[in-house]
């Protein structure tokens, strides 16, 4: 690096409450450059954003060195600080929905930034705050100073976030997976205006993600995070064709992993479908106009169809709002479709049918995406994992049910004494194990997985989809993925339906959908989807470098 | 971890004391210092002393012995007062917020319905209607008290009904009932027990009211409320009249809050340290 560093971090140590969470980290960034953090989580990467902000914890204590352009921020007291965060550098987090007032229109909450810094008067600050909206493409005409958060979308939000972080013009940003929250063609957006404001404005960025696609994007360089601790920094082209350490390249290993493959199962003659959904339409019942007028229909599912053969894994993609998990509920009967049919084995299985909908249900179980919110708290993995023998009419003696669970426990790579502790502690692999385990204990045929996998750490993904390969392959188990990463569904389905705005665009085989898509909007969705070859193909091509592939 | 503590020191503090008041209680069956009701004008109005360790009322009675024997009465009444409330309004917020729909919207607007009145004039109205006495006062304070569990334990239970593990339960088959007593009820228990202590405290209170117009404990009987009413117009003069009733109260109040809030982390699985 040739010009002075923006900021510079010199073995910076970080314990809270006598533990160390950093260990001697040391890393510069310079204007005009992102640097990118990654890792997985507990590897201390927003502990890194929360000691260059001053926001340790209260039993937090920092010692080593954090300059911003020559000054030590370590040390300095709470008004001190007060004026760098906000001045000297911004925050952008991940959540878009929880970081603006729900309360305040976007042009008060950008202006409140330059009425508190700088003192200046509430037409002033509402003028130059329209100035900031434009910088993140949110022009007037369409974006008025008077909208409310909730009038916004998600990635204008978050656009909404990014301006107030901007909006003093600070010399670094500091971007906590600022677009973990979004879908796949919004954060291409979102990234494109980080990118354009280092560009313009020679802003330095901080740029933590666990996402290594995104990182091969955007970032300039890469420090990758273990344990507290940097294991390689180099910039980004070298990180990715060196990789020193070995735990960078288990990172990328595990990003890009696809599970062995199986063979294409080949449906028995005669045999039904496991799953067939035929024409489903879900709707609901808009808010009230009037008090004597019926309230508008909203069609979020519209005239959905699909089947899965014995053995078939289907994956069912779409951003946000796509009916995709609207349509799930219908299908395992939580909520009632009003048109069209889904058969479970060739069965009508709907509320309309309890007996037969009770029988089934052993047939047709689902993992739930939070491995922290599907489980009772209060009940022990035992009692969790056996709630589903509810299903049978005979459920077996509870020693019986006892040994099936541990059973079960220890298949899926857990303990069998594990069946008397309780979910919190376990780590979120481990808890997804538990969840896979409870849909199991019946034997279904089919299990549907509600982005399963989308929380969980990439090393920890590789497992749960090596294990869902391996009962695959052993009992000819069907999946249904619903989920918005386009990776998973690539390495792990055989055939892939995309929706978008309550039906189904485009179906086919996995392969050739990716290879060739038909449809504007699945063609839309992979370019908008980070991929690691291809942006390095990209940077090679534009730094001039010719490398042979 | 060495040997865990099952009990936190809270819990236990507030054993100690809802023991203590229980004991008081008993304790006044069988013996108190002074006959509770025996008037002494001689002795009316002492401060504290070896004699009257607490001293004595406008009547020359023993202000200990009334608060012994007026402890049967108050912890009986809101007692209770707070177990029909949580007996009637939990189950109805549990239904409201399993059913949602027309029958939420009938729980919640009888709620209202008993809301709209001022509490103390309902209980008013109730013992002038079932006639004054203890019992009576337990009925009227327990019948405000519905309402306030029921929108309590509707309003944990909605948030509840989000949680995934709620879907989980349904792909397992389970009816609404069941999914209420087995994963809606335990998860709501901390809040309702907060609940608990605060109605428990404010029936205590509220039992004072009825008896200071008349319609609640009936005199001679004591009661820590009506004692603390009647020291009213002598609060300047003999300052002990309301101060010991006060504390009894207080400090009742403070050990059922404590067993509350230790009994909320005994029950919850994550709060429990060194589990083998």
């Amino acid at each position: 690096m040739n010009a002075a560093p923006l900021l510079c971090i010199q073995n910076l140590d970080v314990a809270i409450a006598g533990t160390r969470v950093l260990k001697s980290l040391t890393l510069d960034v310079a204007p005009g450059e992102i640097l990118a953090l990654v890792g997985e989580s507990g590897s201390g990467k927003s502990m890194t954003a929360r000691a260059i902000l001053g926001l340790l914890p209260p039993d937090g204590q920092a010692t080593g060195s954090i300059t911003l352009s020559g000054r030590e921020l370590l040390g300095l007291d709470d008004g001190a600080l007060g004026q760098v965060r906000g001045r000297q550098i911004g925050l952008v987090s991940q959540e878009p929905m929880t970081a603006l007032n729900p309360v305040l229109t976007i042009g008060d909450q950008v202006a409140e930034c330059f009425r508190l810094h700088q003192g200046v008067s509430q037409a002033e600050a509402l003028r130059l705050a329209q100035e900031t909206l434009e910088r993140v493409e949110l022009p007037a005409a369409r974006f008025p100073l008077s909208r409310y958060p909730h009038e916004l979308s998600g990635g204008q939000r978050q656009r909404v976030a990014i301006a107030i972080a901007i909006a003093l013009k600070p010399r670094l940003l500091i971007a906590d997976e600022p677009t973990t929250a979004l879908d796949v063609t919004t954060q291409a957006q979102i990234m494109a205006l980080l990118r354009g404001l280092v560009r313009d404005s020679g802003i330095g960025i901080v740029l933590i993600t666990h996402d290594l696609g995104v990182v091969a994007e955007a970032a300039d360089r890469v420090a990758v995070m273990h344990q507290g601790a940097i294991v390689e920094a180099a910039d980004t082209l070298t990180l990715f064709g060196q990789m020193r350490h070995p735990y960078t390249r288990a990172l990328l290993a595990a990003a890009t992993y696809v599970p062995p493959t199986r063979p294409v199962p080949v449906p028995r003659p005669g045999e039904p479908p496991v799953l067939s959904v035929q024409d489903v339409v879900r709707e609901y019942a808009g808010p009230r106009r009037g008090l004597f007028t019926r309230p508008p229909r909203f069609r979020a599912v519209d005239s959905v169809g699909f089947s899965i053969a014995p053995g078939e894994s289907l994956g069912l993609v779409g951003e946000s709002g796509c009916g995709k998990s609207t349509l799930l509920r219908a299908i395992l009967a939580l909520d009632r479709h009003q048109g069209g049919e889904v058969l479970v084995a060739g069965e009508d299985f709907g509320p309309d049918h309890p007996a037969a909908l009770r029988r089934l249900r052993a047939r047709i179980q689902v993992v739930f995406q939070d491995p922290f919110g599907s489980f009772n708290p209060r009940w022990t993995v035992e009692r969790l994992v056996a709630e589903n023998f509810h299903l049978l009419d005979q459920p077996p003696p509870r020693a019986e049910q006892r040994r099936r669970v541990q059973e079960l426990l220890e298949r899926m790579g857990l303990q069998a004494g594990d069946a008397d502790r309780y979910p919190h502690e376990f780590s979120g692999g481990q808890r997804q194990r538990i969840a896979i385990a409870r849909a199991l204990i019946t034997q279904p045929r089919l299990i549907a997985l509600d982005e399963a996998v989308s929380a969980l750490d990439v090393t920890v993904r590789r497992q749960i989809l090596d294990l869902l390969a391996d009962l695959s392959r052993q009992q000819g188990l069907s999946y249904l993925f619903v989920t918005h990463d386009l990776s998973v569904v690539r390495a792990i389905t055989d055939k892939v339906a995309v929706m978008q705005g309550g039906r189904i665009v485009e179906i086919g085989d996995t392969d050739q959908v990716f290879a060739n898509p038909q449809h504007p909007y699945t063609r839309s969705l992979l370019a908008a989807t980070p991929d690691i070859d291809r942006a390095l193909a990209a940077r090679r091509a534009a730094s001039g470098l010719v490398h042979p592939a | 971890m060495s040997r865990h503590r099952i009990m936190s020191s809270g819990l236990v503090t507030g054993l100690a004391l809802t023991l203590a008041a229980l004991l008081l209680a008993g304790l006044s069956f069988a013996w108190t210092p002074y006959d509770p009701i025996g008037m002494d004008v001689a002795m009316r109005l002492n401060p504290p002393s070896l004699q009257h360790l607490l001293g004595t009322d406008a009547y020359g009675r023993d202000v200990l012995s009334m608060i012994m024997a007026g402890a049967r009465n108050s912890l009986f009444v809101a007692l209770i007062a707070v177990g029909l409330g949580l007996a009637a309004g939990v189950p109805l917020g549990l239904l409201a917020a399993a059913r949602g729909g027309g029958v939420d919207e009938m729980v919640m607007r009888g709620n209202d319905l008993i809301f709209a009145f001022p509490s103390l004039l309902l209980a008013v109205m109730i013992t002038a209607i079932l006639g004054p006495g203890a019992v009576n006062a337990m009925v009227a304070i327990g019948i405000f008290n519905i309402p306030i569990f029921a929108r309590v334990a509707r309003g944990a239970a909605l948030s509840i009904w989000t949680r995934d593990y709620i879907l989980a339960a349904r792909t397992a088959g389970k009816g609404l009932f069941r999914i209420s007593l087995e994963h809606v009820l335990p998860n709501l228990a901390s809040v309702l027990v907060v609940q608990a202590t605060i109605q428990f405290a404010l029936a205590i209170v509220a039992e004072a009211g009825l008896s200071y117009v008349g319609l609640g404990v009936q005199p001679p009987a004591p009661s820590w409320g009506r004692m603390l009413s009647e020291a009213q117009t002598l609060i300047g003069q003999a300052p002990w009249l309301a101060l010991f009733p006060g504390l009894a109260i207080v400090l009742t109040v403070l050990g059922l809050s404590l067993i509350g809030d230790g009994m909320r982390d005994l029950l919850d699985p994550r709060l429990r340290k060194g589990k083998p």
